[in-house]
């Protein structure tokens, strides 16, 4: 079974090695020469005092797109290797001449289902290696690693993805048993999954921090934070709108004088947020969520392969 | 023992019953040949058989026991289905190797020689080869296991003539040698009547005949006659299809005993003129149908 | 080597047709006793018929004395059935083919000459009896 399952993706495996590698080299030149910029940047600022106006890295613009792009590999794995992994097969018809040798069907979905989820992981766990290595120095610029650009790319999230999109391709195959259908419903459920968690479920693993302070120009929340919402309240009240505002404090004469008069009447801004401190916290969770979802998805495949007629 | 039984066998797709009521035995060193038209029901037996498909009702056994995801059924059961499926992009060398890996009874050498009298390249692509080749490599395939039992779907459907013959006698040969049995299904049924030595005809879902072929041949006349009424024919014999003009009458009949009628003039009726008789009455007057088998349940 | 041929639509069986050709073979001194028939697999693998076939065939034959099966090795001639020496065989064979040509020259099927052929051994037997 080994040999075969080798035989049939070793095509597949020497392109994924080679884009890993070619990746690998591209980012660490990169990653090594904007971190030499930064720290002499860095070095120099510190005798100007004009650290807080670094502007860096904006002609490394091709790069960091390349960066956020890793985003899809999990669904490019879905893709090339989930739905060839079954569907294909079916859709082919070779699954009548490997059915019918003498390894049994469980164990060939076994062997399949092992090696196309091993191999996820190890690619997943490779490109985000290289990338969470490789964006140090951008993460060191901007503390905020809860972006989704970051927060997606870095840490251990790339193999849960990795391992979700394979089996969200392993699944649409057995199912539909054809690979065109089974490649639409593989983009759009993994683009669906990803966004719903991201925009609905991500914010609220943990209750947010509520950070109240005066309205003033200068909201400052501890660095590296998470802001889900910004709102302003009265007297702990959240306000619906800006009707509610009292008519003297909104003649302007000035944004302090007018800001001071809000402040009187009880108005203050309330910052919802997540803080830094949190970042692994949460990318356990959510590594939990699409690892839970991998294996229901798994569970469709097996039992769609093995209930169902060939 | 023999190698398939069906029980009432029966297969459907939503609400269409592909196979209804299907009962046969087959015994063990035959090559039964699986005849009927497109639709009538060949691939939805073979799969069931198989084991590639589950039965909607009545059971079937291979070698006593129910299809199994096994390696003991696995290893007995060989299927070659219709579009001889293989990897297009692996050549023949690579199909040994599926082979060689996927079943602990592999004969290597045997399929390699095979391969190599028949004047199939081993190091070309499976893609690129000929409809004739293609099948014997799917052959060499299904043979190299070492079945006890082979299934075929339509193998020859789409192969000239001289294919047709290299592979049939590839399959002859392989039964010579023993301890095989092999189903193989067409439409056509001039391909089975030299190789096969056993009929099972199915029509329109239904199974309509299951016998030894020599004994099907000997006991199916075309009987011909000056016009009259048939009733003992009828009452005597298996009457399957009448066909009157305004002088004659024509009777495809299953001579169930002597005929001792000398008014008859009897010729030989080839397998086809048979499995057409067959077919015929299956799909008219059903009520006839069973008055016929009533008389003959009670003699 | 004696290679077996089948006619297509001929009415004769194909084990009946096998057993005539190795009479034909033995009659002529193309199989001479002491010679190895073919093998059931070989004969199979090139006329594409099932084995039962020959295996009958060659029972047959045995039955009549003609040949004789050795377990393990493969199926031998024993002896030239009754019949005309070989010469005389021969020249009533090519006398056959003439009239063979000449018959289908006048229109007849292979089907018309063989009915035409049973006829005629009917009658004479027939004959014969009374």
């Amino acid at each position: 079974m080994s040999w075969v399952l080798w035989r049939q993706h070793r095509a597949q495996g020497a392109v994924a090695a080679i884009a890993l590698a070619a990746y690998a080299i591209l980012l660490w030149i990169t990653g090594v020469h904007m971190a030499n910029e930064f720290h002499s940047a860095l070095a120099s600022c510190r005798t100007n005092g004009t650290c807080d106006e670094l502007n860096l890295f904006s002609g490394d613009g091709a790069i960091i797109d390349l960066v956020n792009l890793s985003a899809a590999v999990p669904l490019l794995m879905g893709l090339f290797w989930g739905v060839t992994g079954i569907g294909r097969e079916i859709d082919s018809g070779t699954h009548l001449l490997v059915w019918m040798q003498s390894v049994r069907r469980r164990d060939w979905l076994r062997g399949k289902i092992t090696l196309l989820l091993v191999a996820a992981a190890v690619w997943g766990a490779g490109v985000t290696a290289i990338v969470t290595w490789w964006s140090g120095t951008l993460n060191s610029l901007d503390g905020n690693r809860f972006d989704p650009g970051k927060f997606d790319v870095q840490g251990i999230m790339p193999v849960a993805f990795a391992l979700f999109g394979v089996s969200l391709g392993l699944a649409a195959g057995a199912v539909l048993r054809r690979v065109l259908p089974a490649l639409a419903v593989t983009v759009v459920g993994f683009v669906a999954v990803r966004l719903i968690v991201v925009t609905y479920i991500r914010p609220y693993y943990q209750a947010a921090k509520v950070l109240v302070q005066p309205l003033s120009k200068d909201q400052s929340v501890p660095s590296g934070s998470w802001i889900i919402t910004r709102d302003i309240v009265q007297n702990g009240q959240s306000v619906s709108s800006k009707l509610s505002f009292p008519a003297e404090c909104l003649t302007p004469t000035s944004r302090q004088a007018s800001d001071a008069c809000l402040t009187r009447h009880g108005f203050a801004s309330a910052v919802k947020f997540q803080p830094a401190s949190r970042y692994w916290t949460f990318q356990w969770i959510e590594s939990g969520v699409f690892v839970a979802l991998a294996a229901i998805l798994i569970a469709v495949a097996v039992i769609a392969v093995r209930r169902r007629d060939a | 023992m023999n190698t398939v039984n069906t029980q009432a066998l029966g297969k459907r797709f939503k609400a269409k019953w592909a196979l209804t009521d299907c009962s046969f035995e087959l015994p063990e060193g035959k090559i039964c040949g699986l005849v009927g038209s497109n639709g009538a029901g060949k691939t939805t037996l073979l799969r069931l058989i198989a084991g590639l498909a589950q039965p909607s009702s009545g059971t079937v056994q291979v070698f006593g026991q129910p299809p199994a995801d096994t390696t003991e059924f696995l290893q007995d059961v060989g299927f070659l289905a219709q579009d001889v499926p293989l990897y297009k992009r692996w050549n023949s060398e690579d199909h040994l190797g599926l082979g060689a890996h996927l079943n602990p009874r592999w004969g290597d050498s045997l399929t390699r020689d095979r391969l190599r009298s028949l004047g199939i390249p081993l190091d070309q692509r499976v893609g690129t080869l000929s409809g004739g080749q293609r099948a014997q490599v799917a052959l060499a395939m299904a043979l190299g296991k070492r079945p006890r039992l082979l299934l075929l779907d339509e193998p020859v459907a789409a192969l000239d003539p001289l294919a047709r013959r290299d592979f049939l006698g590839v399959l002859a040969e392989a039964v010579a040698e023993g301890d095989l049995t092999v189903i193989l299904s067409s439409h056509l049924v001039g391909d089975l009547e030299r190789i096969c030595d056993h009929l099972v005809l199915l029509d329109t879902g239904r199974l309509v005949l299951a016998a030894d072929l020599d004994d099907v041949l000997a006991s199916h006349r075309l009987l011909t006659g000056p016009r009259r009424n048939t009733f003992a024919l009828e009452r005597d014999h298996t009457v399957l299809q009448i066909e009157r003009t305004q002088r004659q009458v024509s009777a495809w009949v299953r001579l169930d005993g002597p005929l001792h009628d000398p008014h008859w003039e009897v010729a030989e009726l080839g397998l086809e003129d048979i499995a057409l008789a067959y077919m015929s009455r299956n799909r008219t007057r059903p009520e006839q149908l069973a008055a016929t088998e009533a008389i003959g349940a009670v003699r | 080597m004696l290679v077996f041929h089948l006619a297509a639509h001929s009415s004769m069986p194909a084990y009946l047709q096998i057993q005539e050709q190795v009479r034909q073979a033995l009659l002529t001194g193309v199989l001479r006793p002491g010679d190895q028939l073919p093998t059931v697999k070989e004969v199979v693998g090139s006329l594409a018929i099932n084995p039962n076939t020959v295996l009958k065939a060659y029972r047959e034959l045995e039955r009549d004395g003609l040949v004789e099966g050795r377990q393990g090795v493969g199926t031998f001639a024993l002896r030239r059935p009754d019949g005309p020496p070989p010469g005389e065989q021969a020249a009533l064979r090519r006398g056959l083919a003439r009239w063979v040509t000449k018959a289908r020259g006048a229109g007849l099927e292979d089907g018309d000459m063989e009915s035409l052929l049973r006829a005629t051994l009917r009658a004479q037997s027939q004959e014969e009896v009374a």
